[in-house]
């Protein structure tokens, strides 16, 4: 008789156990779903974004299965072989509770979460969700932090088409998708001068814009990917972003890749980053000191064509490639 | 009592293109923008729908509002670091609304838009029209020419089919039909430049091309959507992959704007196309690169600072 396999209703990211945030082991990475689009001031959908990226990595990680069955890969761009890890350093927690009517509540519930995952010595990888969420996820890695490494600070970048620094957004006030960045910068134990946008596009708030050079940040436009290439401008953001900090938090807004790849997104942009600049700065990061991060603004029901998922599905396993993969003495010739 | 104190979100309010002042024709003069939108389309066509394309630019436009929104202070272009000054151009761009077309003949629409456009042009302003499908550009074009002599300059659409006489240039058209498919090659001062062509040039260039072809006299724009690759959008129902990128067309409608400009007609922006993402991708870039033209078009200090940006 044949024996029939399923596939989980709700898989988990990259297929990964799962796991309670109680459980979760020093250096693990411990996935928090965000879905959560009530703080996003136009086209929403967002909330369907971590159940997407989960769909999306279990069949990315499946076809792996299927196309490399002795579990060896090979990374053309760098010539480097990979072996994929019997059992990925990652856990998924499942979702943060969501309150639609509440965004305090929210902000606590995912909060909580990532709090837990840092402070027991893991990184926290949430899953948005609109970009408003990765303000809760970073206040919670910075509580987390603090727990672990009472006298750590953190260095910040963020991958992103828009600087997120308003201070309120007319209806929305304080707490939305565009003053995230303002509100972690914010918080006690960030380096303020430390943090570090790339990808911006098109035009941006001058009055932002001024605070984030007068408090020492750095702002890397599309531009500048394009005129620097992607490793460069990596290594200018870290050497900006880890200044005398050994912990750093990257936030990942998808929305800094060109629409014209990248559809299934809300804030969409312009002659932004194409996938392989990303990608190529992801995979740089991923051996950075990162040890917080979260993934945001992914709307599957802006992309009937599913592209932008699997999309996202790539740019996550090159950041996470050290938990999901172990490399392999020599290299391609 | 006003109903809130926060300042409205930008989708909301009265709809007009980058939430400039609505106004009759007679508030316009020379050195003036004058915008309207034709919502009219031929039924027939396989995929219907541009008939919403002057809202959906105006939708997507109101993200450039900045002017009437008090929670921003001055927008700047990331790129090159350039501060655009948009009071100057809410000064001196006005929406006028639509043009009925609804439930007329096509006759009885053809002349009501040749006659709209022959009074903006009679005021001395730029008349800047959002279509509909690329049938409302021939009555446009010469309800205009009807006032003013003007030189036609038509960006996309297709090489070989025939156009109104007198074009002097076609950039980036959807297919390079046989040289023996053009019918005013040679016979007066036509010239075809591909969308491979524009890549190569700068908008001095093209204003230097243009201004040579016009001869003197004020240019007449017809852009379809076709002329952008659909590689970045959706928003036409004609795919090609071929065409500009939104920096070419960007350099394009920078170099035309700083020459005379009497009319500019867009057409074939379809909504309803392929979802909503791609739709929205195709009205941004769109009104990113209408957003050149204007500034161009009005010598908005930051034009010429903007051209690396572009580029």
């Amino acid at each position: 008789m044949t024996v029939l396999s399923f596939q989980p209703a709700e898989p988990a990211l990259f297929g990964v156990e799962r796991r309670d945030a109680a459980r979760i082991e020093p250096g693990e990475v411990g996935v928090v779903g965000m879905p959560s689009d009530w703080t996003h001031g136009s086209r929403i959908g967002t909330r369907f974004g971590p159940h997407a990226a989960r769909r999306a990595t279990t069949g990315l990680m499946r076809w792996r299965e299927a196309k490399c069955a002795d579990g060896d890969l090979v990374d053309p761009v760098a010539g480097t072989l990979w072996r994929r890890r019997a059992r990925p350093a990652i856990r998924d927690l499942g979702d943060a509770p969501i309150d639609p009517q509440s965004v305090q509540d929210t902000t606590t519930s995912i909060a909580a979460l990532t709090r837990a995952v840092r402070a027991r010595g893991g990184i926290p990888l949430a899953v948005g969700g609109d970009h408003y969420n990765s303000f809760p996820a970073c206040l919670g890695y910075a509580r987390g932090l603090a727990e672990r490494h009472p006298a750590r600070r953190f260095g910040y970048i963020q991958i992103d088409g828009h600087l997120d620094f308003s201070d309120r957004l007319g209806a929305w006030g304080t707490h939305n998708h565009a003053t995230n960045a303002r509100r972690i910068s914010e918080i006690g134990n960030i380096v303020r001068e430390n943090m570090v946008w790339i990808g911006i596009e098109g035009w941006v708030d001058g009055g932002d814009l001024a605070l984030i050079e007068e408090m020492g940040g750095l702002v890397l436009s599309g531009a500048d990917v394009h005129r620097l290439g992607p490793d460069e401008t990596v290594a200018r953001a870290l050497a900006h972003a880890t200044r005398g900090c050994e912990s750093l938090y990257l936030s990942i807004d998808i929305d800094a890749m060109d629409a014209g790849f990248l559809p299934g997104t809300g804030s969409i942009v312009h002659s932004g980053i194409t996938p392989r600049q990303y990608c190529c700065m992801l995979a740089a990061l991923a051996f950075s000191p990162v040890d917080g991060l979260d993934i945001v603004e992914l709307s599957p029901p802006l992309d009937p064509s599913g592209r932008s998922e699997r999309i996202v599905a790539q740019m996550l396993e090159h950041v996470l490639r050290p938990y999901l993969y172990e490399r392999v003495e020599g290299r391609l010739v | 009592m006003p109903l809130r104190t926060a300042p409205l979100p930008r989708m909301a309010g009265h709809l007009t293109f980058m939430r400039v002042e609505q106004a009759p024709v007679d508030a316009l003069t020379t050195g003036r923008i004058g915008l309207v939108g034709i919502p009219r389309e031929d039924t027939g066509t396989r995929a219907t729908g541009a008939r919403f394309g002057p809202n959906a630019f105006r939708e997507t436009s109101v993200y450039f509002g900045w002017h009437a929104n008090p929670q921003f202070s001055r927008p700047v272009v990331i790129g090159d670091r350039a501060t655009i000054d948009t009071s100057s151009i809410q000064a001196r761009l006005f929406d006028l609304g639509d043009i009925p077309t609804g439930g007329l003949t096509a006759e009885a629409g053809d002349l009501l838009i040749r006659s709209t456009l022959r009074q903006i042009a009679n005021t001395g302003a730029s008349a800047l029209v959002l279509g509909g499908d690329k049938g409302i550009a021939a009555p446009a074009l010469e309800g205009v020419a009807a006032e003013t002599p003007t030189a036609r300059v038509r960006i996309g659409g297709l090489a070989g089919a025939p156009g109104p006489r007198g074009d002097v240039l076609h950039f980036a058209p959807h297919r390079l039909a046989s040289a023996e498919a053009l019918p005013d090659r040679g016979a007066g001062h036509r010239r075809i430049v591909s969308a491979r062509q524009v890549a190569g040039l700068d908008a001095a260039a093209i204003s230097r091309m243009a201004e040579r072809a016009a001869d003197g006299r004020p240019l007449a724009v017809h852009l379809d959507i076709s002329a952008l690759d659909s590689c970045w959008h959706g928003a036409s129902d004609m795919p090609r992959f071929d065409g500009l990128a939104l920096s070419g067309l960007r350099r394009l409608l920078t170099g035309l704007g700083r020459l005379p400009v009497a009319i500019l007609v867009v057409t074939g922006l379809n909504p309803t196309l392929s979802g909503l993402a791609t739709v929205k991708t195709g009205q941004r870039l769109l009104v990113t690169a209408l957003l050149d033209y204007i500034c161009a078009r009005l010598g908005a200090p930051d034009d010429r600072s903007r051209e690396g940006a572009a580029a």
